[in-house]
C-alpha cells in the first residue's frame, strides 16, 4: 500500500497470508528490519513483524494446487464467523422464551429459521434430519462470510501491517478454497445420501439407465448423466467464488480512482456499488441454500 | 502476434460474451416476472423468489468468465 504503482497495490490486495506447512514461513514476506530474509510465522507471534516482499520477477509458472501452503486468514475468519454464529443461535435456543413477549434478537432468529424451513418444505416433502440444518448453515455462515466485503478496502490491511502481518485478505468467500470446499461437502453428502437411500446398485442403475432406459444406451446415458453429476459442485462453488471476488476487486479498483477530486468521486463510486452488493451477497447466500436443498433432495427422493 | 495483445483480446472477449448472454437471460427472466405478476397478483411474491433464484443460476457462468477474464488482465494468468 505504500507503493506508488496501481498495478503493485492491486497485486498486494490479491495476495494471501499464506504459510508454507514444510518450513513455517510465510509465503512472500521479509523481515521488517530491512534485512531481506524470510519470514516465519514465529516472527508473527512474537511480534517481530513481517513485510511484504517486492517480487521482482515472476514469470515462473506457478501451479495451482499447492498442498503445502494453507491460507491462515481465509481459515480464521469463517472459523470466527462460525463461532460468533452458533453462539448467537446457541443463546437464543437456550434462552427460548414460548410464551410472552420475545426480546428482538429471538424475533429475528424464528424469522431466519422459518425462511429457511419454508424452503425445505417447498421442494423436499419427505422427513429428514440432515437438510434443514445444511441449508441453515450454508445460508446463514455465507450471508454472514460475504457481509466482510463492505468494510471499507484497506482498514483490516492497515491494521493487520500494523500488527506485523504482510496481508490479510477478510473476505473468506472470495478465496477460491473456501467455496469450492463448501461446494464438495455438499457434493459428498449428496453421494452419501444416494448411497444410504439406493445402495450402490441403485445409484449405478441411476447413472446409466436415466434418460433412456434401454441397455443398448449404457455409454450414452453414463457420459451425459456424469458430467451433469460432476458439473454441480463446480458450478455451486465457482458461482459464488466468482460474485465475491469480482464485488470485492470492484471495491478495489474504486479505491484506486485516485486524484485532485477523490474526495468527490470516492463517495459517488463506491457507495451505489455497495448498496448494489448487499443485494448480491444475500442473493448469492439464498442460492447456495436453494441449490444445496434441491441436490439433496433429489438424491434422497425416489423417482 | 504479441502474447500480451491476444491475452487481452481473448479476456475481452470472455467478459463482453458473457455480459451478453447473462443481459439477454435476465432480460427476458424480469420480462416474464411481470407478465406472470400481471395476471395473478396474488402470486408476487413467490414469483418473485423465483425470480432471484434464476437471476443468480443465469448468472453464474458469465460471473466465472468475467473473474478469470478480469485475472487475465491483471496479469495473474
Amino acid at each position: 500500500m505504500s507503493s506508488e504503482n496501481s498495478q503493485s497495490y492491486i497485486k498486494h490486495h490479491l495476495n494471501f497470508f499464506q504459510v508454507d506447512l514444510r518450513d513455517g514461513s510465510v509465503v512472500n514476506a521479509e523481515l521488517k528490519d530491512g534485512s531481506h530474509e524470510q519470514c516465519y510465522i514465529t516472527d508473527i507471534l512474537t511480534f517481530k513483524g513481517c513485510q511484504a516482499k517486492e517480487m521482482i520477477d515472476d514469470s515462473e509458472q506457478k501451479s495451482i494446487i499447492n498442498t503445502h501452503t494453507v491460507n491462515v486468514d481465509s481459515l480464521l475468519v469463517s472459523g470466527l464467523l462460525g463461532i460468533i454464529f452458533f453462539l448467537i443461535f446457541y443463546k437464543v435456543v437456550r434462552g427460548f422464551n414460548r410464551t410472552g413477549k420475545p426480546t428482538r434478537l429471538q424475533a429475528a432468529v424464528e424469522m431466519i429459521l422459518m425462511f429457511v424451513q419454508e424452503n425445505v418444505n417447498s421442494i423436499f416433502n419427505l422427513k429428514s434430519r440432515l437438510i434443514a440444518p445444511v441449508a441453515l448453515t450454508s445460508f446463514v455462515w455465507i450471508l454472514l462470510m460475504n457481509t466482510m466485503d463492505l468494510i471499507p478496502v484497506d482498514w483490516v490491511p492497515l491494521a493487520a501491517s500494523s500488527l506485523g502481518i504482510p496481508y490479510f485478505r477478510v473476505l473468506p468467500t472470495a478465496d477460491a478454497n473456501v467455496t469450492m470446499s463448501m461446494a464438495s461437502s455438499v457434493f459428498i453428502l449428496m453421494l452419501w445420501f444416494y448411497f444410504t437411500r439406493k445402495g450402490v446398485v441403485g445409484f449405478l442403475k441411476e447413472l446409466t439407465l436415466h434418460p433412456f432406459n434401454h441397455p443398448a444406451f449404457i455409454p450414452f446415458n453414463f457420459a451425459l448423466e456424469s458430467i451433469s453429476l460432476l458439473s454441480k459442485p463446480v458450478s455451486l462453488g465457482l458461482r459464488l467464488f466468482g460474485n465475491m471476488f469480482a464485488g470485492e476487486m470492484i471495491f478495489i479498483m474504486v479505491a484506486l480512482l485516485a486524484g485532485p477530486f477523490s474526495m468527490l468521486t470516492q463517495p459517488f463510486l463506491s457507495v451505489p456499488w455497495a448498496l448494489f452488493h448487499i443485494l448480491i451477497i444475500v442473493l448469492q447466500a439464498f442460492i447456495f441454500m436453494m441449490l444445496t436443498i434441491v441436490y439433496l433432495a433429489s438424491a434422497a427422493q425416489e423417482e | 502476434m504479441d502474447p500480451i495483445g491476444l491475452k487481452m483480446i481473448g479476456a475481452g472477449l470472455m467478459m463482453g460474451l458473457g455480459a451478453l448472454g447473462a443481459a439477454i437471460g435476465i432480460g427476458i427472466l424480469a420480462g416474464r416476472l411481470i407478465e406472470g405478476v400481471a395476471r395473478n397478483p396474488d402470486l408476487a411474491k413467490d414469483l418473485q423468489s423465483k425470480f432471484f433464484l434464476g437471476v443468480g443460476l443465469t448468472d453464474a457462468v458469465p460471473m466465472i468468465s468475467l473473474v478469470f477474464g478480469l485475472l487475465i488482465v491483471l496479469g495473474v494468468f
